[in-house]
C-alpha cells in the first residue's frame, strides 16, 4: 500500500485505525470456511457511519475496492480479494437504544450478537432470534447481511425477518435509511413504511449493495418456560412426517432433524428430532403435549432430552449428538465445506435420499481422503427445512482439502438441481453454484448492483463478478 | 521450529471468534491486547492465524510478529473460551521460543533479561537487598519443613506482601525459613521464550530448596507458584521433591494456619482473580473463603469473576514493551472494581496489586488496594 493511500485513510479514521502491516492484514483473509482468500492491502477500522461513507467515497474517487467484514464467522467463504481495503466494522458496536415499549434494539452494525443479547437478557428481553445463526460471536450487521439461519427458525423464522430498519452506506457512498426511519421525523418502528421494502434488498446481499452500519432489530420478552424433548425414529421418513405435523400445528419453537453423521450417543434410529418449545408456562406445556402426541403417532420413541437442553442453552452442536463439547471438538483439524439449503418439508425426504446415495457412491473416495460426514441435519422452518450437509476434511492434507472443495461443488450442483434445494447463505463458496441458475432474478440482482454500486467498489467478485455478470 | 509441534492444534482453529468477547454483555473483550489495539493480530484468533502463516511460509518471524506475540498477557482467557479446546498459550509460547531463538525479543524484554542475568530479578535491584524487607535474619537460610518463597516483586516492589506473608506464618507459629540466595522463579524467562535460562534458574532454586530441607514451599505470588507447580516439573523432567502451595491454600490445609482467627473488619471487599491463580491453577475459592472468614467483612463480586475474570493487563511482563496497553487495561479493570461500591480491592498477586495501585493513584479513587496477605496480616 502506498504511503499516500495510507495517509488518505488515516485522515478519515485516524492513524491508529489503519494498518498495512502484513502481520495485521493476513488475519483478515480467512473466515470459518475452507475457502482461501486474498490478503487485503490495508485494514481500516471506522468508528461511525460517516467514516464508512467517507471511505467508500474515497474508494470511488480513487479507483479502489473495499471489502467489509464483521467478525468473519461465515462458513461459506467471505471471498476477500487480494489488495482490497478491508473495512473492519467491529469498532462500530454501540447500542443506541433499547426500547422495550416499542420492542426493538437500535445498534451499530458491528455490535456483537451475544453481547447485545446478554445486555437485553439482564432486562428480561432477548433478540428476536437466538444464536445469530449459530456462531453467536458474529456481528449483528454481518448476520443480517448474510441473513443467517437462526436457532428457533421453526417459530421465529429467518434472521432478516426481524429487521425493522437498516442504515446502509451504498456503493456510491451515500447513506440510506429504510422503513419508517427513512423519514427523519419518524421512528424506526416499521419496516413496511414509506413504500417498498428497501431493507429486504440488503438482507442476505452479503454487503455487495451496501454496508450495513446500523440495525434496528425486534426484541422479545424472554419466555417463561422452555421445554425439551428428543425422539428417535426407525424410519427417517416418519420423523419428517412428524415434523410436518408439528409445523402444521405450530406446536414447536424449534425442530432439529438428524438424518446422517454420527448417531446421538446411546441412541439407535434412522432419524431423530430435537424439539424445543418456548412460551408461557401453561401454553408451553400444551404445545409440547401436542408435539409429543404427533411424534408418538409417527412411531417416535421418546429419549432423554438432556442433550437437547444443553444444545439450546449453550448453542453447541455437539449436544445434538448427546456429546459434550470437549471430546467432540478438541484436537480436530477438520473443516467443513458445507452445502445447505431450503427444501419443502416433504421434499426433504428426497434430498436426504439423494445425499445418502451420493455418499454411498463415494465410499472409496471418502475413505481415501479421510472425509467424514459430520451431520445431515435439518433446521425446520415454518413451512420447510434448512438441510445442512456437513462433510469434514483434514485441513492438514492438501489432497483432502482439494477433494473437499470438489465434493462441495458436486454436492451443490446436485442438491440445487435434483435435490430441489435453495441455499440461504451464499458466500464465495456457494454463489458460483446457484447464481447461474437464477435466471431473471440473477439479472435483477446485477441491475441492483449497478444501481447501488455503479463503480463496483463493494466486495468485488462476491456473488457478482467484477464485470457485473454473475459468475 | 518449536511451532511445528503444535501444527495439528493450529490447523484445528475454527476461527469462530469466541476468543474475543465475554458473554456477560456490554461487548466486553476478554483479551487485553485486542481490547487495546483492536486488530485481530493481537487477539487469539489472529495469533493462531499468524502461527499458521508462519508454518505455511506466508510470513516470516520478524519484529511485527514479535510485537503481536509479546503483547500477550498469558491470561488464558482465550483458552477458557476456546471452542476447540486449543492450548493457545502453549502455541504463543512456542512462537516466543522461535522469536527468542532468532534474536527477536523486544528490546525492552532484552533489558529485563539482562537484569535477570545480572541480579536474579527483573527489576535490576541489587541481589544482596532481596531480603532487606524481612523483619530479622533469624529465618534466613534456616532449615525448616516449611519455606516461604518470596518472589521478586514482593521482595523489591511490594514489600508489604512479603512482610504480610511472613507475619501470618509467624503469628500462626509455623516453623519456616527463607532462602538466603533465592532468585527469580523463572517465570519471566518462560514468558519470553527463553527455556534454557528458565531451566537453569529452576534447577538452582530447586536445589536450594532441597538443601534447606523444606517439604512444603509457600508462595504469595501466583506467577511463582504456577511456575513451580506446572512448569518446573516439565522443564526438569521430574516431579518436584516438595509440595508447593499458595498462602490461601495453606490457610486451609496447614493446621497451624487453619487455626488462625482474624480480627473484625467491616470492610466491603471485592476480589480480583489473578489469571495465574484462577484460570491458571483453578484456585478461586480459597482466597474468597479467607475474605469471608473475616468477621464483619463482606465480599461483593465484580460482574466478570472467577474463570471470566478480566486480566489486569500486566501479565506476561507486557508492561515493559506495551506500557500503554497495560495502563489501559488495568484502568478498565480497576473501574469495574470501583463500580461494585466496595471500599477495598483485594487481589492475590503482586503484579495485579501493583497495577491497581497505579490505577488508583491515577484515578485518585477512595477504594483501597491490598494484596490478600497484606490485609490478613493487618487482622492477625
Amino acid at each position: 500500500m502506498s504511503e499516500q493511500l495510507k495517509v488518505a485513510l488515516a485522515a478519515i479514521v485516524g492513524e491508529e485505525n489503519v494498518s498495512d502491516r502484513q502481520v495485521d492484514r493476513l488475519c483478515y483473509s480467512r473466515d470459518c470456511g475452507p475457502d482461501p482468500a486474498g490478503i487485503p492491502a490495508a485494514v481500516v477500522r471506522p468508528a461511525s457511519t460517516d467514516e464508512v461513507a467517507a471511505i467508500v467515497q474515497w474508494a470511488n474517487e480513487h479507483g479502489h475496492t473495499v471489502f467489509t467484514r464483521g467478525r468473519g464467522t461465515t462458513f461459506l467463504g467471505s471471498g476477500v480479494r487480494e489488495g482490497v481495503v478491508l473495512i473492519d466494522m467491529t469498532r462500530m458496536n454501540r447500542i443506541f437504544r433499547i426500547d422495550v415499549d416499542a420492542g426493538y434494539v437500535d445498534v451499530e452494525g458491528g455490535a456483537i450478537w451475544h453481547g447485545v443479547d446478554a445486555d437485553l437478557r439482564r432486562l428480561g428481553w432477548e433478540l428476536a432470534v437466538p444464536g445469530g445463526g449459530g456462531l453467536f460471536s458474529c456481528t449483528i450487521g454481518g448476520t443480517v447481511a448474510v441473513n443467517a439461519i437462526p436457532h428457533g427458525a421453526t417459530e421465529y423464522g429467518m434472521t432478516g425477518d426481524h429487521v425493522l430498519s437498516l442504515e446502509v452506506v451504498t456503493g456510491a457512498g451515500e447513506i440510506l435509511r429504510t422503513g419508517s426511519a427513512a423519514n427523519p421525523n419518524s421512528e424506526p418502528i416499521e419496516r413496511g413504511a414509506n413504500g417498498p421494502d428497501l431493507a429486504g434488498l440488503f438482507i442476505g446481499s452479503y454487503g455487495v449493495l451496501g454496508i450495513i452500519t446500523r440495525v434496528v432489530y425486534r426484541i422479545r420478552r424472554v419466555p417463561e418456560s422452555e421445554l425439551y424433548r428428543f425422539y428417535a425414529f426407525d424410519d427417517y421418513r416418519c420423523s419428517i412426517d412428524a415434523a410436518a405435523g408439528i409445523q402444521g400445528r405450530g406446536a414447536a419453537t424449534f425442530i432439529v432433524g438428524m438424518y446422517g453423521g454420527p448417531k446421538p450417543a446411546g441412541e439407535e434410529g434412522d432419524g431423530f428430532l430435537h424439539l424445543i418449545v418456548r412460551d408461557r408456562s401453561g401454553t408451553a406445556a400444551v404445545r409440547m403435549r401436542e408435539a409429543e402426541a404427533i411424534c408418538e403417532s409417527h412411531r417416535g420413541r421418546p429419549c432423554s432430552a438432556h442433550g437437547t437442553q444443553h444444545y439450546w442453552e449453550e448453542h453447541m452442536y455437539s449436544w445434538l449428538r448427546n456429546t459434550p463439547p470437549g471430546p467432540y471438538y478438541s484436537d480436530r483439524p477438520f473443516f467443513c465445506p458445507e452445502v445447505a439449503g431450503f427444501v419443502s418439508t416433504q421434499g426433504l425426504k428426497a434430498a436426504v435420499d439423494l445425499f445418502r446415495t451420493m455418499k454411498k457412491e463415494r465410499e472409496e473416495e471418502f475413505a481415501k481422503f479421510g472425509i467424514r460426514v459430520k451431520g445431515l441435519d435439518a433446521y425446520y422452518s415454518r413451512n420447510g427445512a434448512y438441510l445442512w450437509i456437513d462433510t469434514l476434511y483434514d485441513e492438514r492434507r492438501d489432497d483432502a482439502w482439494a477433494y473437499g472443495m470438489q465434493l462441495r461443488s458436486e454436492l451443490a450442483e446436485r442438491m440445487f438441481t435434483d435435490g430441489r434445494m435453495s441455499p440461504g447463505g451464499l458466500g464465495a463458496g456457494i454463489a458460483p453454484h446457484i447464481m447461474p441458475k437464477l435466471g431473471t432474478a440473477r439479472d435483477a440482482f446485477s441491475a441492483l448492483k449497478k444501481t447501488f454500486d455503479p463503480k463496483g467498489v463493494l466486495n468485488p467478485g462476491l456473488l457478482i463478478d467484477d464485470k457485473g455478470m454473475n459468475r | 521450529m518449536n511451532l511445528e509441534q503444535y501444527k495439528s492444534q493450529i490447523y484445528s482453529c475454527l476461527r469462530c471468534g469466541f476468543c474475543f468477547d465475554h458473554e456477560e454483555g456490554s461487548q466486553q473483550k476478554i483479551c487485553p491486547p485486542y481490547n487495546t489495539y483492536g486488530l485481530e493480530s493481537y487477539g487469539a484468533r489472529g495469533k493462531v492465524l499468524i502461527a499458521r502463516a508462519v508454518l505455511d511460509g506466508v510470513i516470516e518471524y520478524g519484529p511485527d510478529v514479535a510485537d503481536c506475540i509479546y503483547a500477550c498477557t498469558e491470561c488464558d482467557a482465550c483458552v477458557e473460551q476456546c471452542f476447540k479446546y486449543l492450548d493457545l498459550t502453549a502455541i504463543y509460547r512456542a512462537m516466543k521460543q522461535d522469536l527468542a531463538d532468532r534474536d527477536l525479543l523486544p528490546s525492552e524484554l532484552t533489558a529485563v533479561n539482562d537484569a535477570l542475568e545480572a541480579e536474579g530479578n527483573p527489576y535490576r535491584r541489587p541481589r544482596d537487598k532481596r531480603l532487606s524487607w524481612a523483619p530479622g535474619t533469624e529465618r534466613v537460610g534456616k532449615s525448616a519443613d516449611v519455606l516461604l518463597f518470596v518472589g521478586c516483586t514482593p521482595a523489591y516492589l511490594r514489600r508489604g506482601i512479603a512482610q504480610g506473608a511472613y507475619r501470618i506464618l509467624d503469628a500462626a507459629g509455623v516453623d519456616f525459613g527463607l532462602l538466603a540466595d533465592e532468585e527469580c522463579c523463572g517465570h519471566p524467562y518462560l514468558a519470553f521464550g527463553l527455556l534454557d535460562q528458565a531451566r537453569a534458574v529452576a534447577r538452582r532454586n530447586v536445589e536450594r530448596i532441597v538443601s534447606a530441607g523444606a517439604e512444603t514451599v509457600l508462595f504469595s505470588c501466583p506467577g511463582c507458584l504456577r511456575t513451580f507447580r506446572e512448569e518446573i516439573p516439565h522443564l526438569l523432567g521430574e516431579p518436584l521433591p516438595f509440595e508447593v502451595l499458595h498462602v490461601s491454600e495453606a490457610c486451609e490445609q496447614m493446621p497451624e494456619l487453619a487455626r488462625l482467627r482474624w480480627g473484625k473488619s467491616s470492610r466491603v471487599a471485592t476480589y480480583h482473580d489473578p489469571c495465574n491463580l484462577g484460570r491458571g491453577l483453578g484456585i478461586y475459592e480459597p482466597p474468597r473463603e479467607l475474605i469471608r472468614s473475616v468477621p464483619s467483612a463482606r465480599l461483593t463480586e465484580m460482574p466478570r469473576t472467577r474463570d471470566r475474570s478480566y486480566c489486569c493487563g500486566n501479565g506476561g511482563f507486557t508492561r515493559f514493551p506495551h506500557e500503554s496497553m497495560a495502563i489501559e487495561n488495568e484502568t478498565d479493570r480497576f473501574a469495574e472494581a470501583v463500580q461494585t461500591g466496595a471500599d477495598l480491592l483485594i487481589t492475590s498477586c503482586p503484579a495485579c496489586d501493583t497495577a491497581f495501585l497505579d490505577a488508583r493513584r491515577r484515578a485518585q479513587a477512595d477504594i483501597e488496594v491490598l494484596d490478600l496477605v497484606e490485609w490478613l496480616a493487618q487482622l492477625v
